[in-house]
């Protein structure tokens, strides 16, 4: 990986009497996904708006390739895209394109070039010219992130990309927020409460709560580092639970099972998965159940988030 | 300066994107201007009703009244309180009660009833009875004054033909009491005693007396006369004697008579004498005292001479001073003077509420964050705002001024377009501001309003700020009786603009002061987003 792109000391920001971040230290490579996690009213929009010094940090500082954000000229290097779209919705696709381009400074063939490219790679060409307005809730995303780009950020900040957003739009913003890192060798960092898609797209996150990261480093380490449970998922075709519930709520201690819960189906946390599993599969084909889905995973992203938050 | 470029061009795009907006913002100054300058082309009033009341209509009333009908429409009530109800209810302006006797020599209060809610239209309501009242009484009191001059005249002839006659009484008045001052000399010096001594018949009745006595012994002695002769002699002459002695006797007698008679009448004539004395002092006296009473009547009569000024005009009495009003704009129409008052109005709106709502819809648009994160600085934002307003306000005065020149064929000065650009700045900077400090369009079109009302409210556009008791001082620096005094002076008074420099260098000041405060607005009113 290339060296550290934003580097943040001790960052502080207090809105009146209320401290929002409480020091916060970070140091994010260049190239790579960076995801803070976290839950609402957290801090996250807090600390990225006050990294791009929308809001002036209270104590702290931010250094952006050894140069402080505070400076007027750090504009040009990040661009930021918010929970929701940022754009004027009475311009078209293009207008809305061109006019940010030209704040930035492009200008001519440069400025059309850019904008040609980033319809391709965002798949807006078709509603170039449409009022922004118009467009659908995806579509607007990405115009937001089109006007994020327009002048070859070497950082994108993302605040929760993908909230309001349906799964599938969902992945498709993730999968285009990977080819913008990919493509365009921007450096992505992006606050969401949202884990689903972070552990894929991220090679590190951090964890914020209460104004404070508690935990930084690989989504995968982290949660084998501090996942307790591992989870059996099993889908009964009589549908009834109720039953294996209570057999295996008796055989709990013996088969190291420390949560049943039942909905629409059969999970089990565990400690081993591995090791259990061919208990619990007996026990239901005594039963008489039928299995009709069974999947095992290994300790979620959301049950280490949620217990590192508890504890 | 290109981001500044840019930053219009989005402006006017988003603005005729919002045709509404548009027409609202764009239009609507316009119209009030144009509606307004339709409204009052013409100094005149119209369709003014004064109601009257009074017992009893006489010549003095209906010539009055007269007066007043080419201003007003007459309608005469049939009481006191429905004309004074009808004003309350605005069928008519003004209410006339003449006193019952209505007369310039009794009861001549004539009571005016107005609604004082409608300021604007009381004073000309007023201004103009009392004129009309005012000529009225101005015709009467010239007749009347004419009639005292007549009789002031009359008077002085007759004071001059008097005084003549007065001086002849004077003279002869001296004469006769020269006359009894002499008479009075006279009669003083008029000795009317006599000297009784001469006429004492007491000694001659002595001597007659002995005359008798003698005359007696001669009698007796005759007897002893025995001379016949001499006896008859003796006898003869004592008869004779005796006769002499009593004719002498009686002529004594009547003599003494006589005497008495002229003593009583010399006694008579002595208290004549003293009473003519005594009323010729006093006549004297009167006569002095009398002329006296002429040099006295004689000195009022010069006096009243002196101060009985005939020759005067009674039009210079009743009006000893007049006034005639001279205008210093050959300026007719009415709209001519109310035009840079619609002016600095049209800019005004223009400027607060236009500048104000586009600060507001920036502020309240979806790309505010990004418009604060981009390498633009904040008061390029803050000049875009004003140079788009002023943009849009110089097309709005251009049609106002193209329609102008249209009509009139008057051209505008190039030192009015300074003036004006000075002008527009300011209430542009007015309504940056405002936008800057609200949170929302409803706060930000409140606020306009309320700012608008007070700067029309406190100048000379509703009432004469002349009559605002404790806040004269600060109407006098409002920005909008300013800028309408600069536009008012320049284009109807022709006065330059070196005598407007104090006006100039406030409105210089509220702009540097808008400035800033809407750069340190900007600053302090950074939406959470």
């Amino acid at each position: 990986m290339a060296g550290s792109i934003l580097k943040i000391e001790n960052l502080k920001k207090s809105f009146g009497r209320k401290e929002i971040l409480k020091g916060i230290n970070l140091d994010i490579g260049e190239g790579e996904v960076f995801g803070i996690i976290g839950m609402s009213g957290s801090g996250k929009s807090v600390f990225l708006k006050t990294i791009v010094n929308f809001w002036k940090p209270s104590a702290g500082k931010v250094m952006y390739k050894n140069a402080d954000t505070k400076k007027f000229a750090f504009r040009k290097h990040f661009g930021f895209s918010t929970q929701e779209s940022c754009f004027y919705p009475e311009l078209s696709v293009e207008e809305n394109l061109m006019h940010y381009g030209r704040l930035y400074g492009l200008k001519g063939k440069e400025i059309k070039d850019r904008i040609k490219n980033l319809l391709e790679m965002l798949k807006l060409e078709s509603c170039a010219k449409q009022i922004s307005a118009e467009l659908s809730g995806g579509m607007q995303k990405r115009l937001d992130i089109a006007c994020s780009l327009i002048h070859k950020p070497k950082l994108l900040l993302l605040d929760e990309p993908t909230v309001e957003l349906d799964p599938i739009l969902r992945r498709e913003v993730m999968n285009l927020i990977s080819k913008v890192n990919k493509e365009e060798k921007v450096t992505i960092l992006m606050a969401s409460h949202l884990l689903g898609g972070i552990e894929a797209m991220c090679s590190n996150i951090a964890i914020l709560h209460e104004g404070k990261i508690i935990k930084t480093g690989n989504p995968s380490r982290i949660r084998e580092e501090y996942g307790k449970n591992e989870e059996i998922h099993i889908r009964l075709a009589s549908g009834n639970y109720k039953k294996a519930e209570k057999q295996l709520e008796s055989k709990k201690s013996s088969f190291g099972i420390n949560k049943i819960i039942t909905n629409h189906l059969l999970t089990i946390y565990c400690k081993d998965a591995e090791k259990i599993l061919q208990h619990i599969l007996s026990m239901l084909k005594n039963m008489n159940e039928k299995i009709v889905e069974l999947h095992v995973s290994k300790p979620s992203l959301t049950e280490v988030f949620t217990s590192l938050i508890r504890e | 300066m290109r981001n500044l470029i840019e930053l219009i061009k989005k402006d006017f795009k988003l603005l005729f994107r919002n045709k509404s907006s548009t027409l609202i913002f764009v239009l609507g100054p316009l119209l009030i201007v144009l509606i307004l300058g339709f409204a009052f082309n013409s100094a005149d009033l119209y369709g003014l009703k004064l109601a009257t009341y009074s017992q009893q209509y006489s010549t003095l009333t209906d010539g009055l009244l007269n007066k007043l009908s080419s201003q007003f429409t007459i309608i005469k009530t049939a009481t006191q309180q429905a004309c004074i109800n009808g004003v309350k209810l605005s069928e008519w302006h003004v209410c006339l009660v003449f006193p019952n006797g209505f007369d310039i020599k009794g009861n001549n209060n004539i009571d005016f009833y107005i609604n004082p809610t409608k300021m604007n239209l009381v004073y000309i309501i007023t201004n103009l009875i009392s004129a009309k009242v005012g000529e009225q009484t101005t015709e009467i009191s010239k007749e009347l004054v004419e009639a005292l001059l007549k009789k002031m005249s009359f008077v002085k002839d007759e004071v001059d033909k008097n005084k003549e006659l007065l001086a002849n009484i004077n003279e002869a008045t001296v004469d006769i009491k020269d006359r009894s001052s002499r008479l009075y000399d006279k009669f003083a010096a008029l000795n009317i005693s006599f000297n009784e001594t001469g006429l004492n018949t007491t000694g001659i009745e002595e001597q007659l007396k002995t005359l008798r006595i003698n005359a007696a012994k001669i009698g007796t002695a005759k007897e002893n006369i025995s001379d016949s002769e001499i006896k008859s002699i003796i006898s003869s002459a004592y008869t004779n004697v005796s006769s002499e002695i009593t004719i002498l006797t009686s002529s004594i007698t009547d003599l003494k008579d006589a005497v008495q008679s002229a003593r009583d009448t010399l006694n008579n004539a002595s208290s004549s004498q003293v009473m003519a004395k005594t009323s010729l002092a006093t006549t004297l006296l009167q006569l002095d005292n009398s002329l006296n009473d002429i040099n006295n009547m004689s000195s009022s009569f010069a006096v009243m001479q002196e101060q009985l000024i005939t020759g005067l005009d009674a039009s210079k009495l009743v009006q000893p001073i007049t006034t005639s009003i001279k205008e210093v704009t050959t300026e007719k129409r009415y709209i001519s003077f109310i035009f840079p008052i619609l002016l600095v109005m049209m800019l005004m709106f223009g400027g607060i509420f236009f500048g104000s709502s586009l600060v507001i819809s920036e502020k309240t648009s979806k790309a505010y964050f990004r418009n604060l994160i981009v390498p633009v600085r904040r008061i390029t934002f803050i000049l875009s705002a004003y140079i788009t307003t002023m943009i849009v306000l110089a097309a709005e005065a251009g049609i106002v001024f193209g329609a102008v020149y249209f009509f009139t064929k008057s051209a505008i000065r190039p030192d009015l377009l300074a003036a004006l650009v000075l002008i527009a700045s300011v209430f542009t900077f007015i309504g940056l501001l405002i936008g800057y400090i609200s949170r929302n369009s409803e706060v930000a079109m409140l606020l306009s309003i309320a700012i608008v009302a007070l700067l029309m409210f406190f100048s000379n556009l509703i009432l004469p700020i002349e009559t605002i008791a404790y806040m004269k001082e600060v109407a006098v620096y409002n920005p909008f009786t300013i800028a309408s005094n600069i536009i008012k002076e320049s284009m109807l008074l022709s006065i330059g603009y070196k005598a407007q420099l104090k006006y100039i260098t406030v409105l210089f000041s509220y702009l540097a002061i808008a400035f800033i405060s809407s750069l340190l607005a900007q600053k302090l009113s950074k939406r959470h987003v």
